[in-house]
């Protein structure tokens, strides 16, 4: 994978050309997969990955940031955390068939460096009602997935969503009201 | 929920979140009129932003071997490849 491809392909994207989605995905994906393996690499054997700080990394190898304006930019991290949920998903799935109720240690969203929380998030309880919001709310959904997959703030979301940062705020809160009520106390740590 | 449906329950839960917590049930009250059903599913809404248990504050970080898998899968076994 060389970066003028995905460059390239994001500016296809964004000028209309739907199969250029089609071709992002799997770089993405690939390269997610590749920063990954070399992140676990460097580091100490009982370190854990944050999926949102390899879906930056992915993107500061594979886009060409002269080249690219932030309308593209936030478009790759829309791509990017949609792959990223895909991933941890099918991670949590083939770990689920051993271990009941496996799901995936979390970090808070404002403090990202903060590694203390034993929670777990359910992932796949989470999936499944992503999918069920999507039916109800597909913006919501889309503005869960930049957040919590992505690890965009409220700003980049709005820019991925092409909305007010404060109409972003909304719409984030209400996505997590509408999936705390719907996943119910199953959840609570 | 209808797709209509839901518009309306969204905007009145939007708009009531932004109120002070004492002043919603008043608001809630004067905007459903005796469309009880309306009015319990916002409250139902507002109550899961009040009750702060929710896990979406939090991001998720995977320990080491969801990497060793994505090291070992093969290209072609990705999920967008069938797209």
């Amino acid at each position: 994978v060389s970066s003028p491809d995905v460059t390239a392909l994001l500016g296809d994207w964004s000028r209309g050309n739907s199969t250029a989605l089609s071709q992002l995905l799997p770089l993405v994906y690939a390269e997610l997969r590749r920063v990954a393996a070399r992140q676990l690499r460097r580091e100490r054997a009982d370190h854990t990955l944050q999926p949102t700080a390899l879906v930056h990394e992915a993107y500061i190898r594979l886009v060409d940031q002269r080249q690219v304006d932030w309308q593209n930019r936030a478009h790759f991290f829309g791509v990017a955390a949609q792959v990223m949920r895909r991933i941890l998903v099918d991670h949590a799935r083939r770990h689920d068939a051993h271990k009941r109720g496996h799901g995936l240690a979390c970090v808070s969203i404002d403090e990202a460096k903060d590694v203390a929380a034993p929670n777990e998030i359910p992932i796949l309880a989470l999936d499944h009602a992503l999918d069920r919001l999507d039916k109800v709310d597909a913006e919501l959904t889309r503005i869960v997935e930049l957040r919590a997959f992505g690890g965009l703030t409220i700003e980049e979301a709005a820019h991925v969503l092409g909305v007010s940062p404060s109409t972003a705020k909304r719409e984030w809160r209400t996505a997590k009201a509408w999936l705390t009520r719907e996943l119910g106390a199953g959840v609570r740590p | 929920v209808t797709d209509e449906r839901w518009v309306h329950v969204k905007a009145l839960f939007q708009a009531a979140v932004e109120r002070p917590v004492e002043e919603r049930g008043a608001f809630l009250a004067a905007a459903t009129g005796d469309d009880s059903a309306l009015r319990r599913e916002v409250e139902s809404l507002l109550a899961a932003d009040t009750s702060d248990v929710s896990f979406l504050n939090r991001l998720p970080i995977a320990n080491r071997s969801i990497g060793t898998e994505l090291d070992g899968w093969a290209f072609h076994r990705h999920p967008f490849s069938r797209r």
